[in-house]
Parts: structure tokens; C-alpha cells; sequence
């Protein structure tokens, strides 16, 4: 006994390690104990903590059974009545118990408030990266809120338009979200796995990051150069962009004088809240989108 | 007389932080959830991770001789940092989720912590290195963290980038009491070893050599505390994320108040630790109605200048 | 009984040998001055015996190894007074001179009576709640005496104790050493200051000198050949005067 406990008090390292193994073994087993139980879902009352979520409940005719929203949920306008309940990522635990939520809305991320936001009710997480995603939700929105077929019509709609195979010619669009006056970098892209990306096919474009990119969908300005894209269109998220501004981003670019896109003065700005929104608010913008490419397509220098 | 001040409000704090006085009323059923199943938890999650986020501080500073030892700068919680990051690009290349019920970033932001420890403390029990190289190498080891951090960001799926962001914004908001269970078994491991270590570590303030001549084995007795610490303090940062700030603050205010001998000091730091995150944690719940702030900001915005007051009293 | 013998022992740093092949032993009950020029080794050699730095040729404490000793039964052969007392914080006399008794599996409360036996024994009683960073110098070495006695060790190895005191003080201190030698400890003590071993009082006390890291000479403080041999040492003349029958070292400019 005596020889052993000093051989153990010895090295250090080999104490640290049995209290580890035993800690993460007592961790575990008390865990088990405390286990979310899933609660089933009903109607009523309802928390969105996506503010495209909360656009498409009022959209399908179930907004009446919103009761909570994000603190980034700011359409509809009627939306604003709602109680705000934080974000997704910081989510206010006790503002949303308060409500009494009988469904609990939010994004299908890979984090661990998920099990804390199950604990406060039930709880779904939704996929909202693609347009299959978009649609795929709108269809669940329905089936959880009992508003299936005005759900169904919207997603057949939006499949109608948004579900497009990229097309074998057309223009290489380079789709960016608007910088900040004055500077044109970071190049924040808009994937072509994304529902941004998937909004240029209807118009008979293709994407021209032609790629799958993980990560912030940022590139540096050599590669734009390398690409070349036959266009260049910024989307921003303001409703009230001045003519004057939308003509200085579009003259920020002419310094970049390699690019055919600026050779040819083919880059476009559009901006509103509708092309960052959800549901036919989205559709109208891929209109929008679409007649700006035909216009920059056709306009000659 | 400080002693007991510092004792009494710290436990008034912990008291007043689950108390239905502050913030909007406790009726009803939603009122009873919302204190059993959120805001005594919560608060309980503050007392262990304060505690022992101080109490490891306060051992770090002891055991390195340096006022700037702790959990952020020996590379603990940077080892975290790397591992829940870890989680984030390897997670889908290997195809896991949740093991044994255990979020991935937490799992992951653990083992992290251990491994950069473990090779701090190797290195230290070594006997080779100075207590400012072992201190210098924490603090690489802290920049590469986060230089690694920045990269990451830039390879990763988007939803997994969001889960390492939820993790290293720290959170102490939690539903029932899993979280709490979780991280017992460490924190309580981690009071009784460094506890139980007050004498070593109080002989060493006379200096490593002469602790050395009165029989404390000094290389031991600073792996035990770097790996004890390590342990702790992954098992804290692994579930709430790294909390800036409280295990360097927080044993300077203690010994600033009630004196440097580690008898005193020690429990002192668990129980002040575990008061000041509870407090910092109820105002970030508060400070801004229908909104929380991030505990951590609450932190450094309360101890950075406390810290610069008790200090500049002192050398008056 | 306990003894502390050093077989040719050599340390290096860098490739530089600070101490070369140096042989000393020391037992309970004796008294051995350790003397040298700044820089010779002295510390060196302390430090080797108490584990403190590797070395080659044999460290032993009671006819083992000292690396080989675990801490707490080394600290029960040997106590050390380090050269400098720095504390980095303001820690009370008290918990400064208990910290001796770490060897010890004791309640606090026996601690404490040690503790203000050990301040009793060292006259400084008067101090046990100060900070050690407020004392003056001779009062840190006192309470340095004082953490020595506390650790209850047959040997003390003592670097330099009178450093940066007062004649009085001085003097004080040696008597003070000298009464721990008299209890049956074996002391062993590096100094400059050859007359200062008059204040040990009577009893054999063994000088040996040390000069770049190598043993000069072995001699006993009442020997005719001291004063020559101290003054090779430091390399200069030493001339002899008798003060109330003792006789006095008067360093003399370089030889």
C-alpha cells in the first residue's frame, strides 16, 4: 500500500490522469440522468427565432400563432408586435418560458442550444442554406401550423422557379453582397449551392465561382480577376439606396480595369430588404434580378 | 473583518441572483419553471465555474511566482479553444455527432484543454524549463490559438462555424440541469486535489528553491496543479466557453483583501469566484432588458477596473 | 548520525565548470566555515548538496544520494538559509517560518507552538504577525534563523547569514548559530569574514577555503597555518593582532 500510493504521488501526471478518466466516467453517468425529453408538438403558440421563418408563417396564413420572434425578425411589419426572444445564438431562455411556447422555430445548426431550447418546449430546427432547403421548410412549416395547402402553393411556386439546373451557356454572373462605400473588399460571393446562387439560374445565368466553397464565401480580388466574370452584380439589403450611391459603388469597380465586366460596363447594383427576405417577396427579387441581367446583357457600351 | 465582507457578499450575491426581486415577477407556472429549470442552474453554473476558474488562478499564480498566471495565459483555455474549433472541421470529415449524449464542440474543447496542459506540464515537471518559459510557451500557444482560430473560419461549414461561435461566445444560460452535472465531478475533483495542496503551494511563496530545501518536491507539486488546474478548467470552458478574464482578476482582489497567505486565499478565491460570476451574471441578464449580454463582457468590464482601483490603493 | 558528505564533486554550466572536484564532509555536531572569494563556488557547492543543481562525483546525505531522497525526508537532514530571502509577496512572519514545518504531517496547532518557539528561540518574537517584506535586513535573517530551527534538521547549511548587517547584528547572529551547533547540529557556514568565527565561541571549528571552484586548504580556525592560508586565499597579507587573547586576521593590502 505504502510502496504503491508513493509510486503514484511520484508522477503527477499519472494522478491527473486517473482523476480525468475517473471525472469524465462521473460526468458522463450523472448527464445520462438529466436527459432532454422531447415534448410532442402542437399548435398555438408559436416562437420563430429565424427571421425567414417568421416571413413565411405570415405568408402561409399561420402568423396569428406567432406569440415570438428574433430580435432580427423584422417582416412583416406585423411582425413588430411579436416579443422579442434574443437570437438563435443567444437565445433568452426566459422571455421565451414566459410565452408558454407550444413549438419553438429555429436553424438546424450543429450547436448545443439546441438541447437547450428543446428543454423549453418542442422544438424543430430547420434547414434554410439551399432553395431545396427553403422549399423543403416551407412544406414543414405547413404541416406544423395546420396551414399545409397555402404552404404547398407557395413551394410549388417557388419550386417553379428557384428548382433550375444551372444552364450549359449564358453569362458568368459574379453575385456579391453590397460593400460598404468606399471599399470593394472583402468579395463576399454568393455560393452557387446557396438560395442567392440558385437565383441566377431562371435568368439563364450561370454562377461564375463555379465551385463548392466552405467557409466565409469571401475571395480576394485576384481571383475575381482570374475568373473574369462576363457580369458583376451587387445585392444590398437597403430599401432607400440613392441613385448617386448606387452609381458610386458601380464606379468603386472601375479601378479593377483588367476585368471584362468593367471593360464592358456590365455590373449592376440592387438593393431592398426583399432580396435578403423570404417566401414571393424572394421571387419578386429573382425577377428583379433577372431584368438586370437582361438589361446589363443587352446594354452596349 | 475584510474576510468576512468579502464572504458575506459574495453568498449575497449567489442569493440575490436566483431571488424573484430582480427582473420581472415569478408567478405562476411559467414563474416556477423559469426558477427551477433556469435561473438556479444558471446560478449554480456560475458558483462552480467562478470558483473554480479563480481557485485555478489563484494556484497558477502561486505555482509560476507571477502575478499574470492563469487559465488564459498557461494555454488551458486556449487548448479549448483549439479543440472546439477541432470539432468544427473534423466533426463532418469523420461523420460524428453528439457522443454518449456529450456536444462535440464541449467533447472536443476538453480533451484540447488536457492536451495543451499536459505538454505545459511535462514540460514543467522536466525541471528543464524556467517558470517564464513555461509561461511564455502558454502564451504562444494562446496567439496560435487564436491565429488558427481566424483561419479556421475560412474552411469550415457554415452551420458547424456557427456551433464554434456559438461556443466561444460562452454562455452560462442553460435549460435544467445536465450542464451542471456535467462539470461537477471536475470542479469537485479539482477543489479537493488543489485544497488539499495549500501547504506545498503555501510553502512555495518563499521561494522555489528554499520550498525545495523544506522538503516540497516543487516539479510535482506544479504538474499536479498544472494538470488538476487543466482538468478543471476544461471541464468548465468544455460546456460554458472560455469566460474571460475572472481567473486573473479574481485572486488578485482576494489577496489585495484579505492577504496573500494561501490558507485564507485559496477557499477564499472559490468562494469570491464563485459570488462575482454569479453577480456578473445576473447583471449581464439585466443590463439590458429583453436582452443578454455575454457574461464575459460583464466580467471584464467590472474586474478590469476593480482590479486597477485595488491595486493603485495599494501602492498609496 | 546524520552527515552530509560531498566525494569529488563537479558541477558544470555552459560548459564551465563552477566547482571541480571538491570534497567536504560535514556530521552533526561539527562546525565548518566555508570560505572564499566572491565568485569561488561556495553557493555552488551548497546547492549540489541540497539536490538543488546536478552534479558529478557523490552528494550524499546520510551515505545515500540526495537526488535520490524523497523532499520531505531530505528536508529532515538538512535546512538551508539561501543567500537572499526574497519573497515576492507580503506574507506574515509566521506563515514565512511554518512553511518550515511542510515536512511535518502536524495539526496547525502544534504548528503554531513551533513556530513561536522557533521566534522565541531567534528573538523576534515581536515580529510573528509582520510582513517578512517589511523587516529589516538583520531581522529577515533572524527570522530565516528562526524558519531553520522550525524545520527541525540535525544539519544547516547557511549561505552568507550576516550579509548586510550591523556589527551588533553580526555578532547576534553568530551567537545564535553557534547555540544551534552547541544543541548538536552540524553546521556548515560560508563567509567572507574569517574573525567573525570568533563570536561561535570555543569548540573546533573547521575552515576550509575555496577559490575558482577548487578546495584551496582544510585547516581548523585555532591553527598557526590560518592566517597564511587566508591570505593566499584572498590574495592578500594578512597580519595577526591580539585583541582580550584572541587573535585577530588584518588584511593587509595585495600580497
Amino acid at each position: 500500500m505504502h510502496a504503491s500510493s508513493r509510486a503514484r504521488m511520484k508522477n503527477p501526471l499519472i494522478t491527473v490522469l486517473t482523476v480525468a478518466v475517473l471525472a469524465v466516467g462521473a460526468s458522463i453517468g450523472l448527464s445520462l440522468l438529466w436527459r432532454t425529453d422531447d415534448t410532442e408538438a402542437s399548435r398555438g403558440r408559436v416562437v420563430s427565432l429565424m427571421p425567414p421563418v417568421t416571413e413565411t408563417l405570415y405568408e402561409i396564413g399561420a402568423g396569428d400563432q406567432l406569440v415570438g420572434r428574433s430580435d432580427w425578425c423584422n417582416y412583416p411589419p406585423e411582425a413588430d408586435g411579436l416579443t422579442q426572444c434574443g437570437s438563435a445564438l443567444t437565445p433568452n431562455h426566459e422571455v421565451i418560458v414566459r410565452l408558454n411556447p407550444t413549438l419553438i422555430l429555429a436553424n438546424n445548426s450543429n450547436a448545443t442550444a439546441r438541447d437547450d431550447l428543446r428543454g423549453l418546449g418542442h422544438a424543430e430546427f430547420l434547414p434554410w442554406l439551399s432553395a431545396e432547403d427553403m422549399i423543403a421548410s416551407t412544406r414543414r412549416l405547413g404541416q406544423l401550423t395546420g396551414h399545409v395547402e397555402e404552404a404547398n402553393e407557395l413551394a410549388d411556386e417557388m419550386s417553379v422557379v428557384l428548382l433550375q439546373p444551372q444552364p450549359a451557356t449564358g453569362p458568368r454572373v459574379l453575385l456579391v453582397m453590397l460593400p460598404e462605400p468606399g471599399k470593394l473588399e472583402p468579395v463576399s460571393f454568393m455560393r452557387r449551392n446557396s438560395v442567392h446562387g440558385q437565383m441566377l439560374y431562371p435568368a439563364g445565368a450561370r454562377n461564375a465561382v463555379d465551385e463548392d466553397v466552405s467557409g466565409v464565401p469571401e475571395i480576394s480580388m485576384e481571383r475575381v480577376i482570374e475568373l473574369d466574370p462576363d457580369m458583376i452584380i451587387m445585392l444590398g439589403i437597403r430599401d432607400d439606396l440613392q441613385e448617386s450611391e448606387r452609381r458610386q459603388m458601380i464606379e468603386q469597380w472601375s479601378r479593377i480595369n483588367p476585368l471584362t465586366a468593367v471593360k464592358e460596363k456590365r455590373i449592376g447594383v440592387l438593393s431592398g430588404r426583399h432580396f435578403y427576405g423570404a417566401g414571393r417577396r424572394l421571387l419578386r427579387a429573382v425577377k428583379e434580378l433577372g431584368a438586370e441581367i437582361e438589361r446589363l446583357g443587352h446594354e452596349q457600351p | 473583518m475584510k474576510l468576512k465582507i468579502l464572504l458575506l457578499g459574495a453568498v449575497s450575491i449567489a442569493v440575490v441572483a436566483v431571488s424573484p426581486w430582480l427582473g420581472q415577477s415569478l408567478d405562476g407556472d411559467s414563474g416556477r419553471f423559469i426558477l427551477l429549470e433556469l435561473r438556479i442552474p444558471r446560478v449554480l453554473m456560475a458558483v462552480l465555474v467562478g470558483g473554480t476558474m479563480s481557485l485555478v488562478g489563484a494556484c497558477y499564480q502561486t505555482i509560476f511566482a507571477n502575478p499574470l498566471a492563469a487559465p488564459s495565459t498557461v494555454g488551458t483555455t486556449a487548448g479549448a479553444t483549439l479543440g472546439a474549433l477541432a470539432a468544427v472541421v473534423l466533426a463532418p470529415a469523420l461523420h460524428l455527432s453528439a457522443a454518449g449524449g456529450i456536444p462535440l464542440t464541449a467533447a472536443f474543447a476538453f480533451a484540447g484543454a488536457l492536451i495543451v496542459s499536459f505538454v505545459i506540464a511535462a514540460i514543467a515537471s522536466s525541471g528543464r524549463a524556467r517558470v517564464n518559459d513555461i509561461l511564455l510557451a502558454g502564451i504562444a500557444i494562446s496567439l496560435a490559438a487564436g491565429a488558427v482560430s481566424a483561419g479556421l473560419q475560412y474552411s469550415a461549414d457554415q452551420l458547424q462555424l456557427y456551433a464554434a461561435i456559438q461556443w466561444t461566445l460562452g454562455h452560462l444560460p442553460q435549460v435544467g440541469y445536465r450542464g451542471v452535472a456535467m462539470i461537477l465531478p471536475f470542479v469537485l475533483a479539482t477543489w479537493a486535489i488543489l485544497l488539499a495542496n495549500t501547504r506545498g503551494l503555501q510553502t512555495l511563496l518563499g521561494g522555489e528553491e528554499r520550498a525545495h530545501s523544506q522538503g516540497v518536491n516543487v516539479p510535482r507539486l506544479r504538474a499536479l496543479v498544472l494538470g488538476i488546474g487543466a482538468l478543471g478548467v476544461g471541464g468548465c470552458v468544455a460546456w460554458c466557453g472560455p469566460i474571460a478574464f475572472i481567473g486573473l482578476i479574481v485572486p488578485h482582489i482576494v489577496r489585495l483583501t484579505v492577504g496573500g497567505s494561501r490558507r485564507v486565499m485559496l477557499p477564499m478565491s472559490i468562494v469570491t469566484g464563485a459570488g462575482f460570476l454569479a453577480g456578473c451574471d445576473t447583471l449581464s441578464r439585466l443590463a439590458w432588458p429583453g436582452r443578454e449580454l455575454p457574461v464575459g463582457v460583464v466580467t471584464s468590464a467590472i474586474g478590469a477596473p476593480l482590479l486597477v482601483w485595488l491595486v493603485v490603493r495599494q501602492k498609496r | 548520525m546524520s552527515s552530509l558528505e560531498l566525494r569529488d564533486v563537479t558541477v558544470t554550466a555552459r560548459g564551465k565548470a563552477l566547482v571541480e572536484n571538491v570534497s567536504l564532509s560535514l556530521h552533526a555536531g561539527e562546525f565548518v566555515a566555508l570560505l572564499g572569494p566572491n565568485g569561488a563556488g561556495k553557493t555552488t557547492l551548497l546547492r549540489a548538496a541540497l539536490g538543488l543543481v546536478p552534479c558529478r562525483g557523490e552528494a550524499l546525505l546520510d551515505g545515500r544520494p540526495v537526488r535520490d531522497i524523497p523532499a520531505r525526508e531530505r528536508a529532515g537532514l538538512a535546512a538551508w538559509l539561501p543567500q537572499q530571502s526574497h519573497v515576492a509577496e507580503p506574507v506574515t512572519v509566521y506563515e514565512f517560518v511554518k512553511a518550515a514545518r511542510y515536512r511535518f504531517a502536524e495539526t496547525s496547532a502544534e504548528a503554531e507552538r513551533e513556530v513561536v518557539a522557533a521566534l522565541t528561540k531567534a528573538d523576534v518574537l515581536e515580529h510573528l504577525h509582520h510582513p517578512v517584506t517589511e523587516l529589516s535586513g538583520g531581522e529577515l535573517q533572524r527570522v530565516g534563523v528562526a524558519a531553520l530551527i522550525a524545520q527541525d534538521a540535525p544539519l544547516l547549511l547557511l549561505d552568507e547569514p550576516a550579509n548586510h548587517m550591523d556589527p551588533s547584528q553580526q555578532i547576534g547572529l553568530y551567537r545564535l548559530i553557534a547555540g544551534l551547533w552547541r544543541d548538536g547540529r552540524g553546521v556548515l557556514c560560508i563567509t567572507h569574514d574569517v574573525n567573525m568565527l570568533r563570536h561561535v565561541g570555543s569548540g573546533d571549528v573547521r575552515v576550509v577555503g575555496m577559490a575558482d571552484g577548487r578546495a584551496q586548504f582544510e585547516t581548523s580556525f585555532s591553527a598557526d597555518n590560518l592566517p597564511e592560508h587566508v591570505g593566499r586565499l584572498f590574495n592578500v597579507r594578512m597580519d595577526v593582532v591580539q585583541s582580550n587573547g584572541q587573535r585577530l586576521l588584518v588584511p593587509q593590502g595585495t600580497a
